[in-house]
Protein backbone atom coordinates (compact mmCIF):
# COMPACT_ATOMS: atom_id res chain seq x y z
CA UNK A 1 0.00 0.00 0.00
CA UNK A 2 1.90 3.51 -0.96
CA UNK A 3 1.21 6.06 1.04
CA UNK A 4 0.82 10.04 -0.21
CA UNK A 5 3.96 11.71 0.92
CA UNK A 6 2.31 15.05 1.58
CA UNK A 7 -0.50 13.33 2.77
CA UNK A 8 1.80 11.20 5.48
CA UNK A 9 3.31 14.75 6.22
CA UNK A 10 -0.51 15.85 7.02
CA UNK A 11 -1.41 13.23 9.47
CA UNK A 12 1.75 13.80 11.14
CA UNK A 13 0.79 17.84 11.55
CA UNK A 14 -2.65 16.95 12.63
CA UNK A 15 -1.09 14.84 15.52
CA UNK A 16 1.34 17.61 16.55
CA UNK A 17 -1.66 19.62 16.17
CA UNK A 18 -3.53 17.03 18.83
CA UNK A 19 -0.94 16.40 20.75
CA UNK A 20 -0.31 20.42 21.30
CA UNK A 21 -4.47 21.18 21.94
CA UNK A 22 -4.50 18.24 24.64
CA UNK A 23 -1.45 19.70 26.52
CA UNK A 24 -2.42 23.21 26.08
CA UNK A 25 -5.98 22.54 27.17
CA UNK A 26 -5.58 19.87 29.48
CA UNK A 27 -2.52 21.46 31.14
CA UNK A 28 -4.28 25.00 31.74
CA UNK A 29 -7.63 23.28 33.32
CA UNK A 30 -5.39 21.34 35.27
CA UNK A 31 -3.51 24.52 36.68
CA UNK A 32 -6.49 26.12 36.96
CA UNK A 33 -8.69 23.52 38.60
CA UNK A 34 -6.65 21.30 40.59
CA UNK A 35 -3.10 22.55 40.89
CA UNK A 36 -2.42 26.82 40.75
CA UNK A 37 0.47 26.26 42.89
CA UNK A 38 1.76 24.45 39.67
CA UNK A 39 2.14 27.72 37.75
CA UNK A 40 5.31 28.35 39.38
CA UNK A 41 6.88 25.14 38.53
CA UNK A 42 8.89 24.27 36.01
CA UNK A 43 7.98 20.84 34.76
CA UNK A 44 4.08 22.42 34.88
CA UNK A 45 5.25 25.32 32.71
CA UNK A 46 7.21 23.06 30.45
CA UNK A 47 3.52 21.17 29.36
CA UNK A 48 2.12 24.20 28.88
CA UNK A 49 4.62 25.82 26.67
CA UNK A 50 5.33 22.61 24.73
CA UNK A 51 1.72 22.29 24.05
CA UNK A 52 1.13 25.81 22.75
CA UNK A 53 4.62 25.51 20.12
CA UNK A 54 3.16 22.18 18.77
CA UNK A 55 -0.29 23.57 18.91
CA UNK A 56 0.90 26.48 16.79
CA UNK A 57 3.31 24.69 14.32
CA UNK A 58 1.24 22.20 13.96
CA UNK A 59 -1.92 24.06 13.25
CA UNK A 60 0.27 25.98 10.48
CA UNK A 61 2.34 23.38 8.67
CA UNK A 62 -1.72 21.43 9.01
CA UNK A 63 -3.08 24.37 6.87
CA UNK A 64 -0.10 24.59 3.75
CA UNK A 65 -0.08 20.25 3.84
CA UNK A 66 -3.43 20.28 3.16
CA UNK A 67 -3.18 22.75 0.96
CA UNK A 68 -0.76 20.87 -0.76
CA UNK A 69 -2.34 17.97 -0.45
CA UNK A 70 -5.47 18.83 -2.30
CA UNK A 71 -3.27 20.55 -4.64
CA UNK A 72 -1.36 17.45 -5.60
CA UNK A 73 1.82 19.30 -5.10
CA UNK A 74 4.95 18.06 -2.93
CA UNK A 75 5.09 18.51 1.07
CA UNK A 76 7.80 20.89 0.47
CA UNK A 77 5.49 23.45 -1.15
CA UNK A 78 3.19 23.70 2.15
CA UNK A 79 4.79 27.24 2.78
CA UNK A 80 4.11 28.24 -0.69
CA UNK A 81 2.01 31.46 -0.98
CA UNK A 82 0.04 30.80 -3.71
CA UNK A 83 -0.85 27.95 -2.13
CA UNK A 84 -1.99 29.48 1.21
CA UNK A 85 -3.71 32.21 -0.78
CA UNK A 86 -5.68 29.57 -2.80
CA UNK A 87 -6.34 27.39 1.08
CA UNK A 88 -7.80 30.99 3.18
CA UNK A 89 -10.39 31.38 -0.26
CA UNK A 90 -11.70 27.88 1.06
CA UNK A 91 -13.75 26.64 4.31
CA UNK A 92 -10.98 24.46 5.92
CA UNK A 93 -8.60 27.38 4.85
CA UNK A 94 -10.78 30.08 6.85
CA UNK A 95 -11.14 27.68 10.03
CA UNK A 96 -7.38 26.75 10.22
CA UNK A 97 -6.15 30.27 9.83
CA UNK A 98 -8.68 31.34 12.54
CA UNK A 99 -7.18 27.98 14.94
CA UNK A 100 -4.15 29.92 13.95
CA UNK A 101 -5.05 33.36 15.53
CA UNK A 102 -6.53 31.21 18.27
CA UNK A 103 -3.33 30.02 18.95
CA UNK A 104 -1.50 33.40 19.08
CA UNK A 105 -4.54 34.60 21.61
CA UNK A 106 -3.64 31.14 23.84
CA UNK A 107 0.01 33.05 23.69
CA UNK A 108 -1.15 35.61 25.43
CA UNK A 109 -3.10 33.20 28.53
CA UNK A 110 0.39 31.70 28.60
CA UNK A 111 2.40 34.49 28.88
CA UNK A 112 0.00 36.02 31.71
CA UNK A 113 0.39 32.86 33.35
CA UNK A 114 4.33 32.57 33.09
CA UNK A 115 4.69 35.99 34.40
CA UNK A 116 2.49 35.97 37.27
CA UNK A 117 2.47 32.13 37.95
CA UNK A 118 -0.03 30.98 40.84
CA UNK A 119 -1.62 34.82 41.12
CA UNK A 120 -3.05 34.44 37.39
CA UNK A 121 -3.93 30.67 38.18
CA UNK A 122 -6.25 31.57 40.77
CA UNK A 123 -7.22 35.15 39.34
CA UNK A 124 -10.95 35.20 38.09
CA UNK A 125 -9.84 37.33 34.96
CA UNK A 126 -7.34 34.83 33.55
CA UNK A 127 -9.64 31.76 34.53
CA UNK A 128 -12.30 33.88 31.76
CA UNK A 129 -9.42 34.49 29.30
CA UNK A 130 -8.17 30.89 29.49
CA UNK A 131 -11.65 29.59 29.45
CA UNK A 132 -12.79 31.28 26.05
CA UNK A 133 -9.86 30.64 24.07
CA UNK A 134 -9.88 26.82 25.13
CA UNK A 135 -13.72 26.99 23.87
CA UNK A 136 -12.32 28.86 20.65
CA UNK A 137 -9.67 26.14 20.21
CA UNK A 138 -11.98 23.19 20.83
CA UNK A 139 -14.92 24.43 18.56
CA UNK A 140 -13.04 25.33 15.89
CA UNK A 141 -11.45 22.42 15.96
CA UNK A 142 -14.94 20.22 15.20
CA UNK A 143 -15.84 22.79 12.35
CA UNK A 144 -13.78 20.75 10.02
CA UNK A 145 -13.90 16.73 10.07
CA UNK A 146 -16.34 14.11 9.97
CA UNK A 147 -18.49 16.18 12.47
CA UNK A 148 -20.05 18.90 9.94
CA UNK A 149 -21.18 15.88 7.03
CA UNK A 150 -22.90 13.40 9.15
CA UNK A 151 -26.78 13.68 9.16
CA UNK A 152 -27.25 15.37 12.56
CA UNK A 153 -24.34 17.67 12.51
CA UNK A 154 -25.32 19.60 15.75
CA UNK A 155 -25.23 16.19 17.66
CA UNK A 156 -22.24 14.96 16.21
CA UNK A 157 -20.91 18.57 16.97
CA UNK A 158 -21.24 18.29 20.15
CA UNK A 159 -20.01 14.97 20.58
CA UNK A 160 -17.53 16.15 18.91
CA UNK A 161 -16.56 18.93 21.12
CA UNK A 162 -17.11 16.65 24.35
CA UNK A 163 -14.60 14.05 22.75
CA UNK A 164 -12.00 16.75 22.17
CA UNK A 165 -12.42 18.76 25.54
CA UNK A 166 -12.35 14.87 27.43
CA UNK A 167 -9.42 13.96 25.80
CA UNK A 168 -7.73 16.79 26.53
CA UNK A 169 -8.53 16.84 30.22
CA UNK A 170 -7.57 13.63 30.58
CA UNK A 171 -4.10 13.31 28.58
CA UNK A 172 -3.28 16.86 29.24
CA UNK A 173 -3.46 16.29 33.36
CA UNK A 174 -1.23 12.95 32.68
CA UNK A 175 1.35 15.17 31.29
CA UNK A 176 1.29 17.97 33.91
CA UNK A 177 0.60 15.08 36.99
CA UNK A 178 3.87 12.58 34.91
CA UNK A 179 6.15 15.92 34.51
CA UNK A 180 5.00 18.35 37.70
CA UNK A 181 3.47 16.47 40.57
CA UNK A 182 5.23 12.91 40.38
CA UNK A 183 8.57 15.15 39.29
CA UNK A 184 9.00 16.42 42.31
CA UNK A 185 7.00 14.01 44.96
CA UNK A 186 6.00 16.76 47.21
CA UNK A 187 3.75 14.39 50.01
CA UNK A 188 1.21 17.13 50.29
CA UNK A 189 0.83 18.13 46.74
CA UNK A 190 0.29 13.65 46.30
CA UNK A 191 -2.04 13.84 48.58
CA UNK A 192 -4.18 16.68 47.57
CA UNK A 193 -3.59 16.60 43.69
CA UNK A 194 -3.42 13.09 42.42
CA UNK A 195 -7.13 12.06 44.17
CA UNK A 196 -8.45 14.96 42.67
CA UNK A 197 -7.00 13.97 39.38
CA UNK A 198 -8.33 10.45 39.54
CA UNK A 199 -12.03 11.28 39.74
CA UNK A 200 -11.49 14.09 36.83
CA UNK A 201 -9.20 11.33 34.66
CA UNK A 202 -12.55 9.01 35.24
CA UNK A 203 -15.01 11.47 34.43
CA UNK A 204 -13.12 12.68 31.37
CA UNK A 205 -13.15 8.99 30.22
CA UNK A 206 -16.50 8.55 30.89
CA UNK A 207 -17.03 11.39 28.56
CA UNK A 208 -15.03 10.57 25.98
CA UNK A 209 -16.37 7.34 25.65
CA UNK A 210 -19.94 8.18 25.59
CA UNK A 211 -18.85 10.90 23.11
CA UNK A 212 -16.99 8.73 20.72
CA UNK A 213 -19.63 6.29 20.92
CA UNK A 214 -21.98 8.78 19.31
CA UNK A 215 -18.99 9.85 16.90
CA UNK A 216 -18.67 6.52 15.57
CA UNK A 217 -22.68 5.45 15.54
CA UNK A 218 -22.62 8.68 13.31
CA UNK A 219 -20.12 8.66 11.08
CA UNK A 220 -19.78 5.19 10.54
CA UNK A 221 -23.64 3.95 10.13
CA UNK A 222 -23.78 0.57 10.84
CA UNK A 223 -21.77 -2.21 12.35
CA UNK A 224 -20.64 -4.10 9.41
CA UNK A 225 -18.58 -1.27 7.81
CA UNK A 226 -16.64 -0.97 10.92
CA UNK A 227 -15.05 -4.57 9.71
CA UNK A 228 -15.56 -3.57 5.65
CA UNK A 229 -13.66 -0.25 5.30
CA UNK A 230 -10.18 1.12 6.10
CA UNK A 231 -11.80 3.86 8.29
CA UNK A 232 -13.22 1.19 10.79
CA UNK A 233 -10.35 -0.81 10.94
CA UNK A 234 -8.36 1.81 11.74
CA UNK A 235 -10.97 2.68 14.05
CA UNK A 236 -10.39 -0.56 15.79
CA UNK A 237 -6.23 0.04 15.95
CA UNK A 238 -7.56 3.39 18.17
CA UNK A 239 -9.74 1.40 20.74
CA UNK A 240 -7.46 -1.76 20.89
CA UNK A 241 -4.82 0.49 21.90
CA UNK A 242 -7.47 2.67 24.09
CA UNK A 243 -8.02 -0.79 25.75
CA UNK A 244 -4.87 -1.16 27.00
CA UNK A 245 -4.70 2.75 28.23
CA UNK A 246 -7.85 1.69 30.47
CA UNK A 247 -6.51 -1.13 32.22
CA UNK A 248 -3.00 0.19 32.76
CA UNK A 249 -5.49 3.34 34.13
CA UNK A 250 -7.27 0.92 35.87
CA UNK A 251 -3.68 0.07 37.53
CA UNK A 252 -2.82 3.58 38.25
CA UNK A 253 -6.37 3.99 39.87
CA UNK A 254 -5.42 0.64 41.81
CA UNK A 255 -2.34 2.33 43.25
CA UNK A 256 -4.00 5.34 44.35
CA UNK A 257 -6.65 3.50 45.98
CA UNK A 258 -4.12 1.42 47.79
CA UNK A 259 -0.52 2.49 48.08
CA UNK A 260 -1.17 6.85 47.74
CA UNK A 261 -1.45 6.96 51.61
CA UNK A 262 1.83 4.99 52.16
CA UNK A 263 3.73 7.17 49.98
CA UNK A 264 2.61 10.28 51.35
CA UNK A 265 3.00 8.65 54.92
CA UNK A 266 6.73 8.39 53.06
CA UNK A 267 7.34 11.81 52.29
CA UNK A 268 7.00 10.76 48.64
CA UNK A 269 9.45 7.62 49.30
CA UNK A 270 10.74 7.30 45.18
CA UNK A 271 10.70 3.61 45.41
CA UNK A 272 6.44 3.80 46.45
CA UNK A 273 5.91 6.21 43.76
CA UNK A 274 7.85 4.24 41.35
CA UNK A 275 5.02 2.34 39.94
CA UNK A 276 2.36 5.10 40.02
CA UNK A 277 5.16 7.15 37.72
CA UNK A 278 5.69 4.02 35.15
CA UNK A 279 1.70 3.40 34.88
CA UNK A 280 1.32 6.98 34.51
CA UNK A 281 4.17 7.13 31.76
CA UNK A 282 2.95 4.03 30.00
CA UNK A 283 -0.29 5.74 29.37
CA UNK A 284 1.51 9.01 27.93
CA UNK A 285 2.76 7.25 25.58
CA UNK A 286 -0.24 5.12 24.40
CA UNK A 287 -2.06 7.64 24.35
CA UNK A 288 0.14 9.73 21.56
CA UNK A 289 -0.79 6.16 19.75
CA UNK A 290 -4.04 6.78 19.56
CA UNK A 291 -4.12 10.39 19.05
CA UNK A 292 -1.70 9.73 15.70
CA UNK A 293 -4.90 7.00 15.10
CA UNK A 294 -7.42 9.75 15.67
CA UNK A 295 -5.05 11.61 13.13
CA UNK A 296 -5.63 8.91 10.29
CA UNK A 297 -9.27 9.00 11.37
CA UNK A 298 -10.14 12.41 10.34
CA UNK A 299 -8.59 12.29 6.98
CA UNK A 300 -9.71 9.17 6.06
CA UNK A 301 -13.09 8.49 4.00
CA UNK A 302 -15.28 6.89 6.33
CA UNK A 303 -16.95 5.46 3.15
CA UNK A 304 -20.31 5.83 3.43
CA UNK B 1 -2.00 49.11 43.68
CA UNK B 2 -4.58 46.42 43.27
CA UNK B 3 -7.19 48.25 41.61
CA UNK B 4 -5.71 49.81 38.49
CA UNK B 5 -3.82 45.65 38.16
CA UNK B 6 -7.66 44.50 38.54
CA UNK B 7 -9.35 46.58 35.70
CA UNK B 8 -5.84 45.64 33.48
CA UNK B 9 -6.57 42.15 34.26
CA UNK B 10 -10.18 42.49 33.22
CA UNK B 11 -9.52 44.36 30.05
CA UNK B 12 -7.34 41.85 29.15
CA UNK B 13 -9.75 38.81 29.78
CA UNK B 14 -12.62 41.23 28.19
CA UNK B 15 -10.87 41.56 25.31
CA UNK B 16 -9.42 37.94 24.51
CA UNK B 17 -13.50 36.66 25.35
CA UNK B 18 -14.43 39.25 22.34
CA UNK B 19 -11.49 38.12 20.23
CA UNK B 20 -12.12 34.74 20.29
CA UNK B 21 -15.82 34.92 19.17
CA UNK B 22 -14.80 37.60 16.86
CA UNK B 23 -12.45 34.36 15.39
CA UNK B 24 -14.68 31.78 15.95
CA UNK B 25 -17.04 34.07 14.31
CA UNK B 26 -15.21 34.76 11.52
CA UNK B 27 -14.30 30.70 11.13
CA UNK B 28 -18.06 29.57 11.10
CA UNK B 29 -18.99 31.37 8.56
CA UNK B 30 -21.31 33.87 10.14
CA UNK B 31 -23.32 35.91 6.95
CA UNK B 32 -22.63 33.41 4.71
CA UNK B 33 -24.43 30.02 3.81
CA UNK B 34 -22.06 27.85 1.97
CA UNK B 35 -23.60 25.05 0.46
CA UNK B 36 -20.30 22.69 1.43
CA UNK B 37 -19.81 19.25 2.24
CA UNK B 38 -22.07 18.96 4.86
CA UNK B 39 -25.61 19.68 2.68
CA UNK B 40 -26.87 16.68 0.86
CA UNK B 41 -28.61 18.60 -1.47
CA UNK B 42 -25.82 20.29 -3.29
CA UNK B 43 -23.03 18.56 -4.47
CA UNK B 44 -19.96 20.36 -3.26
CA UNK B 45 -17.39 21.63 -5.97
CA UNK B 46 -14.84 23.75 -4.51
CA UNK B 47 -12.75 20.76 -2.56
CA UNK B 48 -10.55 21.62 0.72
CA UNK B 49 -7.48 24.14 -0.66
CA UNK B 50 -10.02 26.24 -2.20
CA UNK B 51 -9.09 24.79 -5.95
CA UNK B 52 -12.20 23.49 -8.00
CA UNK B 53 -13.23 20.12 -7.80
CA UNK B 54 -15.83 19.75 -11.33
CA UNK B 55 -17.38 22.54 -13.01
CA UNK B 56 -20.50 22.16 -14.95
CA UNK B 57 -20.12 20.92 -18.56
CA UNK B 58 -22.06 24.33 -20.20
CA UNK B 59 -25.14 24.02 -21.52
CA UNK B 60 -26.02 22.28 -25.11
CA UNK B 61 -26.47 24.97 -27.61
CA UNK B 62 -29.70 25.74 -28.86
CA UNK B 63 -31.01 22.97 -32.09
CA UNK B 64 -31.21 24.10 -35.63
CA UNK B 65 -34.17 23.78 -37.03
CA UNK B 66 -34.10 19.99 -38.58
CA UNK B 67 -30.45 19.50 -37.70
CA UNK B 68 -28.79 16.35 -35.38
CA UNK B 69 -28.33 17.38 -32.27
CA UNK B 70 -24.84 18.24 -31.18
CA UNK B 71 -24.26 16.52 -27.69
CA UNK B 72 -21.74 18.03 -25.25
CA UNK B 73 -20.28 15.02 -23.98
CA UNK B 74 -21.10 15.04 -19.54
CA UNK B 75 -18.54 15.19 -17.30
CA UNK B 76 -19.45 12.87 -14.57
CA UNK B 77 -19.02 14.68 -10.87
CA UNK B 78 -16.72 13.21 -8.72
CA UNK B 79 -17.45 11.96 -5.23
CA UNK B 80 -18.22 14.39 -2.93
CA UNK B 81 -15.08 14.88 -0.38
CA UNK B 82 -15.31 14.15 3.46
CA UNK B 83 -13.39 14.19 5.99
CA UNK B 84 -10.20 16.41 5.79
CA UNK B 85 -9.54 15.35 1.85
CA UNK B 86 -9.05 16.86 -0.67
CA UNK B 87 -11.59 15.99 -3.51
CA UNK B 88 -9.90 13.71 -6.82
CA UNK B 89 -8.57 15.01 -10.00
CA UNK B 90 -10.81 16.27 -11.97
CA UNK B 91 -11.36 14.68 -15.25
CA UNK B 92 -9.79 16.19 -18.25
CA UNK B 93 -12.54 18.38 -20.24
CA UNK B 94 -13.56 18.69 -23.36
CA UNK B 95 -12.01 22.22 -24.71
CA UNK B 96 -13.65 22.11 -27.94
CA UNK B 97 -16.74 20.73 -28.63
CA UNK B 98 -17.68 20.13 -32.59
CA UNK B 99 -20.71 21.07 -33.68
CA UNK B 100 -21.63 18.35 -36.71
CA UNK B 101 -22.75 20.76 -39.79
CA UNK B 102 -26.53 20.87 -40.66
CA UNK B 103 -27.67 20.78 -43.98
CA UNK B 104 -29.29 23.79 -44.84
CA UNK B 105 -30.60 23.75 -48.27
CA UNK B 106 -31.31 27.53 -48.65
CA UNK B 107 -27.33 28.11 -47.93
CA UNK B 108 -24.39 26.77 -49.71
CA UNK B 109 -22.90 23.97 -46.85
CA UNK B 110 -20.27 25.87 -44.29
CA UNK B 111 -16.88 24.35 -44.54
CA UNK B 112 -15.77 24.75 -40.95
CA UNK B 113 -18.69 25.01 -38.40
CA UNK B 114 -17.53 27.70 -35.06
CA UNK B 115 -16.78 25.67 -32.33
CA UNK B 116 -18.83 26.40 -29.36
CA UNK B 117 -15.70 26.57 -25.99
CA UNK B 118 -17.38 26.03 -22.59
CA UNK B 119 -16.70 29.54 -20.48
CA UNK B 120 -13.56 30.19 -18.94
CA UNK B 121 -13.72 29.28 -15.35
CA UNK B 122 -13.32 32.21 -13.10
CA UNK B 123 -10.15 32.15 -11.20
CA UNK B 124 -9.92 30.82 -7.55
CA UNK B 125 -11.54 33.63 -5.20
CA UNK B 126 -13.83 35.70 -7.78
CA UNK B 127 -16.35 33.02 -8.47
CA UNK B 128 -19.78 33.66 -7.64
CA UNK B 129 -20.44 31.98 -4.28
CA UNK B 130 -24.18 31.75 -3.93
CA UNK B 131 -25.37 32.25 -0.61
CA UNK B 132 -28.38 33.76 1.64
CA UNK B 133 -28.10 36.95 3.73
CA UNK B 134 -28.28 36.20 7.40
CA UNK B 135 -30.56 38.28 9.32
CA UNK B 136 -28.57 40.84 10.34
CA UNK B 137 -27.22 41.59 6.81
CA UNK B 138 -30.87 41.93 5.98
CA UNK B 139 -31.21 44.59 8.84
CA UNK B 140 -28.31 45.91 7.64
CA UNK B 141 -29.51 46.50 4.35
CA UNK B 142 -32.70 48.03 5.69
CA UNK B 143 -31.21 50.20 7.73
CA UNK B 144 -29.21 51.87 4.65
CA UNK B 145 -32.15 52.11 2.67
CA UNK B 146 -33.69 53.70 4.70
CA UNK B 147 -33.80 57.55 3.80
CA UNK B 148 -32.08 59.48 6.55
CA UNK B 149 -30.25 57.06 8.37
CA UNK B 150 -29.28 55.20 5.45
CA UNK B 151 -27.15 57.73 3.97
CA UNK B 152 -25.58 58.45 7.39
CA UNK B 153 -24.49 55.25 8.20
CA UNK B 154 -23.51 54.45 4.75
CA UNK B 155 -21.57 57.54 5.10
CA UNK B 156 -19.82 56.50 8.34
CA UNK B 157 -18.79 53.25 6.63
CA UNK B 158 -21.12 50.62 8.54
CA UNK B 159 -23.84 49.88 6.02
CA UNK B 160 -23.22 49.69 2.32
CA UNK B 161 -21.60 47.26 0.22
CA UNK B 162 -17.89 48.51 1.37
CA UNK B 163 -19.06 48.93 5.08
CA UNK B 164 -18.13 47.36 8.31
CA UNK B 165 -21.23 45.62 7.94
CA UNK B 166 -20.08 43.78 4.79
CA UNK B 167 -16.52 43.31 5.77
CA UNK B 168 -17.96 41.12 9.01
CA UNK B 169 -20.90 39.77 7.39
CA UNK B 170 -19.54 39.43 3.98
CA UNK B 171 -20.97 40.14 0.71
CA UNK B 172 -21.61 37.44 -2.29
CA UNK B 173 -20.57 39.31 -5.27
CA UNK B 174 -22.42 38.81 -8.75
CA UNK B 175 -20.25 37.71 -11.79
CA UNK B 176 -20.31 41.30 -12.70
CA UNK B 177 -18.27 42.87 -10.15
CA UNK B 178 -21.49 44.05 -8.51
CA UNK B 179 -22.88 43.34 -5.65
CA UNK B 180 -26.30 41.13 -4.71
CA UNK B 181 -28.41 42.72 -1.69
CA UNK B 182 -31.12 39.77 -1.78
CA UNK B 183 -29.41 36.47 -2.38
CA UNK B 184 -31.10 33.25 -3.59
CA UNK B 185 -30.41 29.85 -4.02
CA UNK B 186 -27.68 29.60 -6.85
CA UNK B 187 -30.19 26.50 -8.45
CA UNK B 188 -33.15 29.23 -8.45
CA UNK B 189 -30.95 31.73 -10.42
CA UNK B 190 -29.19 29.85 -12.73
CA UNK B 191 -25.79 30.61 -11.18
CA UNK B 192 -24.06 27.28 -11.65
CA UNK B 193 -23.40 25.09 -8.96
CA UNK B 194 -20.16 24.87 -9.48
CA UNK B 195 -19.32 28.14 -8.34
CA UNK B 196 -20.95 27.27 -4.42
CA UNK B 197 -18.38 27.39 -1.79
CA UNK B 198 -17.57 24.23 -0.12
CA UNK B 199 -18.36 23.88 3.41
CA UNK B 200 -15.09 22.23 4.49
Amino acid sequence: MSVDPVKAWYVIARSVDYAGLTLFAGGLLFLAVLWPAGADQRGARSVLVTGWLLGLLGTLAGLGLQAAWAAQRPPGDFLAWDLLSQALDSQFGRIWFSRALLWLLGGVVLAWLLQRGRDAATALPWRVGAGAILLGLLRTTGLTGHAVESTRPWLTQIADFAHLAGASAWIGGLAVLLFGVLARRDPDELASVVPRYSKLAMTSVAVVVAAGVVLAWQTIGSVGRVFSTAYGQTLLIKLAVLAAVLLIAQASRSWVGRRLDFAVVLRGDAGTVRPFVYSVAAETTLVLVVLLAASFLVTASPGR
Amino acid sequence: MPGPALRRDHVIAASLAGAVVIVVGYASGIGLRPGGAADAATPPVVADGGHQAAPETPATPPLPPGGPPSNVPATPLPAVPVGDQPAPSMPPMPTDVVVPPVPDPGSPPATSPPPTTPPPLPPPGTDVPACQPGVPQQVLDTVGGLPLLGAVTTGLGVTGPDGVGALVLGYCRTTGGGLELAMVPADAVGVPAATVPSGR
